[in-house]
């Protein structure tokens, strides 16, 4: 450990992996915090595992995530894993590990704490047996474990398809793959489509997955809506209305997905200024071409800066990496510049179809529009009439409707329902979404014993 | 199928074998099939893991008798015990 | 507005640009909540209008009181004049700053504070006294339930001399209050009996326990008075920001006619003007040459995951909400309107609650939060008219929870023209002229 790194990566997923590799390679003393015992993030979760070739499903998915970890293993820089940073600023952060707290300090930040997905509140969603379909994901590259069928996946978002073909060459017993996709999304994405075009691996997948469902003997329903959970104590029952009818499947479990957003939890925190994004509806942190924030020596890389992929955000790595290496003079300008073009042709590739996917994953313009008694804030069992009540009394911006429900005031501090509550209010006030704010996110960033916070006061 | 060393844990008084490097989330869902991990104290309600990467925080239990422990986060240690989270601390 | 950045040097002051020079330093000193100096007001005539707004338009809606301000005590004041069929309205605007009422622990305490000024401390007493009544109206009126707690209070002492001091303060509370007095010093043991569910820490010696001490879910009370208010027929504009105050006629002699209030999009009217806007009150008051001696105060909270029934009876400086929660504060700390948490800071706030109460140790903090009280320098209320202008009232008090029942009961009598020296000498604006009351009440 040093006194000082010149660069603290947060975050072992691809992006943060190849800030460190890239960083380090060119001199600079870098450490990368992470929570997780492995290196990977989500995408690539124990790629380094014996298991991992029986647990990813494609082959290149686990050689490109083993080959990012090998390198970074390689660079030189220091890896401190099963660390939980839970305070920033620029220039050091705090994080927990083992038990203690420590100070790590550093001239330059880069945030890669990645992306999440989009939580949306719906009948029965809080039953165990309802989990994200990228738990499903976690599940298997963790533990090898298939969820209980039978399994009923639904939603709109990339790992639909994903999950599907998945569990059903698993030999799952998938019961049903619900697609909530509005048919208006195809035809808003056509736009997009020459771009895919360019991807060609990418539609393969894509085509893949899909030949997958359609050959199996799954129903697919499309343009459904309204899905819910139903049981008693846990889930028994899926039930979902599409266009021209009502069905209902036993379950055991539910995979739930309807994309992908950044985690701004942590970019909140730190002060960041964010933006709106109005066809994938999220904020997400401001940064330039680099990567760099709104604030000096912090940079923001991978899907926390935007949702990109595991192949744009390795590339968004690189490029906050060698940024940070040409701003401390251990590389020149024309030298930073040859290294990202290489960087920048592939990360032309990895966003090609992206103008597409936003497009065809766009969360439809009702998707929050829920039921009065369907709960919102899981944590502290707020529900949706309490919040439409909150905004008849004359709370207009997130904040006051937080305090005025207890909505974003539990464990999770508004990491489920912070979209929800600013979208539902924003419908009641017929009103932009992004005029109600955001939630005030405050330190620390996770729960953190007492102990280790009084502990900062002992050694001084 | 599995061929990695093996721990035991108890969850709820009853000792399971489990693989050792899982999360205890993974352990309670794919051995111990446990049909829920936590009652939230807000609502009464059952509640289980969801998110499996530590951002719901419905996955708490009690470990080793501290309670609020995200399950997901927290990989399975050789006579870890483990309990559900359904009362809140009642004395320190 | 062009601002200087700095002030004209003395003698350096070009007499043939002094008016716009002195224009631009008294709008600076106004933008950042100081009033220009009197003796300036005199010697300069200049308008008070700032440069681009423009001549009130007729106003919207007449109200008979209008309050600016809508936090814990403005509210309180508004349910109060509501409630005895009094046309009040509301502004309120969204501050960064000002998030007092939304920051604090939501403690009704009276004890052991205010040596030396004996009506102050009656005055808390009184509110503690009016408060489970005012719970009852309001709880109704809102459906808002404010988890009222009269549970008393605990001030923890560590050591022996602590111990001692604070026998002795309440020795002369005793004195001064004619012989009875309630709060009384406990010993460890007799504490320990009060709450039985958690081990105090081994430098605990004791501490003051006093029945008529108590907590509230502070963000619910706010709540269930706007509600009470609105209720009882008062009007809360929400989002909205005082832009320009201007007299209706003639202010000479001490009249008053009423004010045209303007704010961003609308204009209204009143009789009286109440500024309850917290820290806000100074550029409020400092449009009429009036400097409010109020300090941002900055305390800082954890805020821990919930736990069982084990803190019944709060501890000063740590307090089970009524939600489970723990909230750990009592730091004071003069940093300006700097509300950057500073984990370092906080630290020292969790070592003393450790010292007090070990096992918090093992707790999760799930959130901290740092937020600045409203202090009046000598930390005593304020309640009074601003000079040559008997409609504007001026309010601004720290323990905005514990006065919230005085402040819905009496104060609206206040405001609309009683005498409130009968309860509470001494909390006029003068006092701070004449230094009385130098001492922080504890």
């Amino acid at each position: 450990m040093q006194d000082q790194y010149d660069l603290v990566v947060i975050g072992a997923g691809p992006s943060g992996l190849n800030a460190a590799s890239t960083a380090a390679e060119n001199g600079l003393e870098v450490i990368l915090v992470d929570e997780q015992e492995m290196p990977g993030g989500q995408i690539y979760r124990n790629v380094t595992s014996p298991k991992a070739p029986d647990r990813f499903l494609q082959a290149d998915d686990r050689k490109t995530g083993q080959a990012i970890v090998a390198r970074f293993f390689n660079s030189g820089a220091d890896y401190l894993p099963n660390s939980l940073v839970w305070f920033a600023e620029p220039g050091r952060i705090l994080c927990s590990c083992h038990n203690r707290t420590r100070e790590i300090r550093g001239q330059y930040l880069v945030v890669a704490t990645g992306a999440m997905e989009r939580p949306v509140p719906f009948t029965g969603w809080t039953l165990p047996g309802v989990m994200g379909a990228g738990a499903g994901d976690i599940l298997h590259k963790d533990a090898g474990l298939f969820p209980k069928g039978p399994v009923v996946i639904a939603g709109n978002g990339p790992l639909i398809p994903l999950a599907g073909s998945h569990l059903i060459s698993g030999g799952v017993d998938v019961a049903a793959v619900i697609d909530t996709a509005p048919a208006a999304n195809m035809i808003a994405s056509i736009t997009g489509l020459p771009g895919t075009l360019r991807d060609i691996p990418f539609m393969l997948k894509g085509a893949g997955m899909m030949k997958t469902l359609l050959f199996s003997k799954t129903p697919v329903i499309r343009n459904a809506k309204q899905i819910q959970a139903l049981g008693n104590g846990r889930l028994e029952r899926v039930k979902a209305v599409s266009a021209k009818s009502v069905r209902e499947f036993n379950a055991s479990t539910l995979l739930v997905h309807q994309g992908v957003i950044p985690r701004t939890h942590f970019t909140r925190m730190m002060g960041l200024a964010h933006e709106w994004d109005p066809v994938q509806r999220y904020w997400y942190p401001r940064t330039n071409a680099r990567g760099k924030s709104s604030m000096e020596r912090v940079y923001v890389a991978g899907d926390t800066a935007f949702v990109h992929g595991a192949q744009a955000s390795a590339c968004k790595g690189s490029m906050a990496g060698i940024d940070v290496a040409l701003k401390l003079n251990m590389i020149g300008y024309d030298e930073a510049k040859s290294q990202w073009a290489g960087v920048e042709k592939e990360m032309a590739k990895a966003l090609a179809p992206r103008r597409f996917a936003d497009r065809w994953f766009a969360p439809a313009p009702d998707l929050y529009d829920v039921d009065d008694q369907v709960m919102v804030c899981r944590c502290e069992g707020v529900k949706a009439k309490d919040i439409r009540e909150a905004v008849a009394q004359g709370c207009h911006q997130a904040d006051e409707i937080k305090i005025r429900t207890r909505c974003g005031m539990g464990p999770c501090q508004g990491r489920m329902c912070g979209p929800a509550l600013a979208e539902i209010s924003a419908l009641a006030l017929d009103c932009p979404v992004p005029d109600m704010g955001a939630l005030n996110i405050r330190p620390p960033v996770r729960p953190i014993p007492f102990a280790q916070i009084s502990a900062l006061a002992k050694t001084g | 199928m599995n061929n990695s060393p093996l721990v035991t844990v108890t969850f709820e008084g009853t000792s399971h074998e489990v693989p050792q490097g899982i999360s205890v989330a993974a352990a309670l869902l794919g051995h111990i099939h446990a049909e829920y991990t936590s009652i939230n104290p807000a609502t009464g309600e059952h509640r289980s893991p969801h998110c499996l990467m530590g951002v719901c925080f419905d996955c708490l239990v009690e470990i080793d008798g501290r309670p609020n422990q995200q399950a997901c986060l927290t990989p399975v240690r050789q006579g870890m015990v483990i309990k559900r989270q359904t009362t809140l601390v009642e004395s320190a | 507005m062009p601002l200087l950045t700095s002030g004209p040097a003395p003698g350096t002051i070009n007499p043939d640009n002094v008016h716009n020079i002195m224009k631009q330093a008294i709008y600076k000193h106004a933008a950042q909540g100081f009033a220009p100096l009197r003796s300036l007001g005199d010697r300069f005539s200049f308008s008070r209008k700032q440069p681009g707004v423009v001549s009130p338009a007729r106003p919207e809606k007449h109200f008979t009181v209008l309050i600016a301000g809508g936090g814990v005590t403005g509210m309180a004041i508004g349910y109060g004049l509501a409630r005895q069929g009094i046309d009040v309205g509301i502004l309120d605007a969204s501050s960064k700053k000002d998030r007092a009422s939304r920051s604090n622990m939501g403690l009704i305490w009276c004890q052991s504070k205010a040596l030396g000024n004996p009506d102050y401390v009656k005055w808390g007493f009184l509110s503690s006294r009016l408060f489970p009544d005012m719970t009852g109206e309001i709880e109704e009126l809102s459906g808002i339930d404010i988890a009222y707690a009269p549970s008393g209070g605990i001030i923890p002492c560590l050591g022996e001399e602590d111990f001692n001091r604070r026998a002795r303060y309440i020795d002369d509370l005793r004195v001064e209050a004619g012989g009875r007095y309630p709060g009384e010093m406990l010993s460890r043991p007799e504490l320990a009996k009060l709450l039985p569910k958690i081990t105090f820490g081994n430098q605990v010696t004791g501490g003051t326990f006093c029945d008529r001490d108590g907590f509230v879910e502070p963000l619910k009370l706010m709540f269930a008075l706007r509600q009470a208010m609105v209720r009882k027929g008062g009007t809360f504009l929400n989002n909205t920001r005082v832009t320009d105050i201007t007299p209706m006629g003639d202010t000479a002699g001490g009249k008053n006619s009423g004010y045209i209030v303007t704010t961003k999009d609308r204009t209204y009217s009143c009789d009286r003007l109440v500024l309850a806007g917290g820290l806000g009150n100074c550029q409020l008051a400092g449009r009429f040459n009036v400097r409010v001696p109020i300090t941002p105060d900055r305390g800082q909270v954890l805020l821990t995951e919930r736990v069982g029934n084990i803190l019944p009876i709060p501890i000063l400086g740590i307090t089970r909400t009524p939600g489970g929660t723990i909230m750990v504060g009592f730091m004071h700390e003069n940093v300006g309107t700097d509300t950057a948490l500073v984990p370092e800071s906080v630290a020292r706030e969790a070592l003393w609650a450790e010292s007090v109460w070990p096992g918090i140790a093992d707790l999760r903090v799930i959130r901290c939060w740092s937020s600045l009280r409203v202090m009046p320098r000598d930390g005593f209320p304020i309640y009074d008219t601003l000079p040559g202008h008997p409609g504007i009232f001026l309010v601004n008090a720290h323990s905005a929870v514990t006065l919230a029942a005085v402040h819905a009961r009496i104060l609206p009598g206040f405001i609309m023209g009683r005498d409130i020296t009968r309860e509470l000498q001494g909390i006029n604006l003068d006092r701070f002229r004449l230094n009385r009351f130098e001492q922080q009440p504890r």
